[in-house]
């Protein structure tokens, strides 16, 4: 008699301890925000994450190159993301058709959001063209010239297996012949730095004199008024 | 795609253009046996191509531009079986 209960009943049935799918305990104030989101895909799918993840990567870097990549194997990779690694960037795989997702609703407060990407998907952007076959990002955080020539330096050695096509910096779309000029600009803190320079050393003369003329101008006109309705009475 | 015949590949896309996915594609088809050369185009210079030298020394150059992976590679292809029926002949 037991045993044909045994048989008939699934082993999970006897366990004694409830199984959650998600076993996430929200416990601070963000974590309460992130489960309230209304998210197209599953909150804790891969979809939600990787276009999360794109956009955390847009917002917190001031640099993206975009690269085709071809033939790589697991060693190569390895090698290159270290070497870039060491340079100052990172290096990511993406997935196209999520990261075309994320740019179409790029200006959204949550790309996530569920009928965002139904209402933004005929929105263009100049970054699209560039995710036709595989794709890469390289981010660097801060906007630095010099890590550009050290990467461009260092994809040359990659020879057909990384191949820049495109970038982003700040907020201007580069193509190649831009980026290939961008490199051999001095760095930002480099020009504030000239300026700066120039100031200090015109601040005794050259430019208090053209900074004080309007002011002094008008009160010469003043004066000169002053004294013709003196006179006049 | 019968990518044994190939002696040379040079490809030559804008990136920018969005018409660019199949050279992009087949470039990444191609096994690193072969030797492959690339040449990124900017929209102010000349138009895409996909040049395949095989190894009886023919070259077939065709324009990618409004042309799908399938019909890239059946182009490639044509010339390629060519070779294969004459490799099994001889050997």
């Amino acid at each position: 008699m037991i045993s044909r209960i045994w048989q008939h009943r699934p082993i999970r049935s006897f366990s004694t301890t409830t199984r959650y799918l998600n076993e996430f305990i929200p416990t601070t104030q963000e974590h309460h925000d992130f489960l309230a989101r209304n998210t197209e895909k599953p909150l804790f799918s891969r979809k939600t994450y990787l276009i999360d993840y794109y956009k955390h990567l847009n917002d917190s870097n001031q640099i993206l190159l975009f690269l085709h990549h071809n033939n790589l194997n697991k060693p190569d990779t390895d090698k290159f993301r270290h070497e870039i690694s060491k340079i100052g960037g990172k290096l990511n795989y993406i997935n196209n058709s999520i990261y075309k997702t994320y740019l179409k609703s790029q200006f959204e407060k949550d790309p996530a959001e569920k009928g965002i990407s139904f209402k933004n998907q005929n929105v263009d952007h100049p970054l699209l063209p560039l995710l036709n076959g595989p794709t890469c990002i390289i981010s660097i955080k801060e906007t630095n010239p010099q890590i550009i020539t050290s990467l461009i330096k260092l994809l040359k050695s990659a020879h057909e297996k990384l191949i820049l096509i495109g970038g982003r910096i700040e907020n201007n779309i580069m193509n190649i012949d831009d980026i290939n000029k961008f490199k051999d600009l001095p760095t930002k803190e480099n020009l504030q730095g000239q300026l700066l320079g120039l100031l200090t050393m015109l601040s005794g003369t050259g430019l208090v004199q053209t900074l004080s003329t309007p002011s002094q101008m008008l009160y010469l006109t003043m004066y000169q008024r002053k004294d013709d309705i003196e006179k006049q009475e | 795609m019968i990518t044994k015949y190939f002696q040379s590949v040079n490809v030559k896309f804008n990136p920018f253009q969005s018409n660019n996915k199949a050279s992009r594609l087949f470039l990444a088809k191609i096994p690193s046996t072969s030797k492959i050369e690339y040449k990124v185009l900017n929209s102010s210079d000349s138009k895409p191509e996909v040049k395949v030298t095989f190894k009886d020394k023919h070259s077939i150059i065709v324009d990618p531009t409004n042309m799908k992976l399938i019909d890239l590679e059946e182009r490639f292809d044509s010339h390629s079986r060519k070779l294969a029926i004459k490799d099994a002949i001889e050997n």
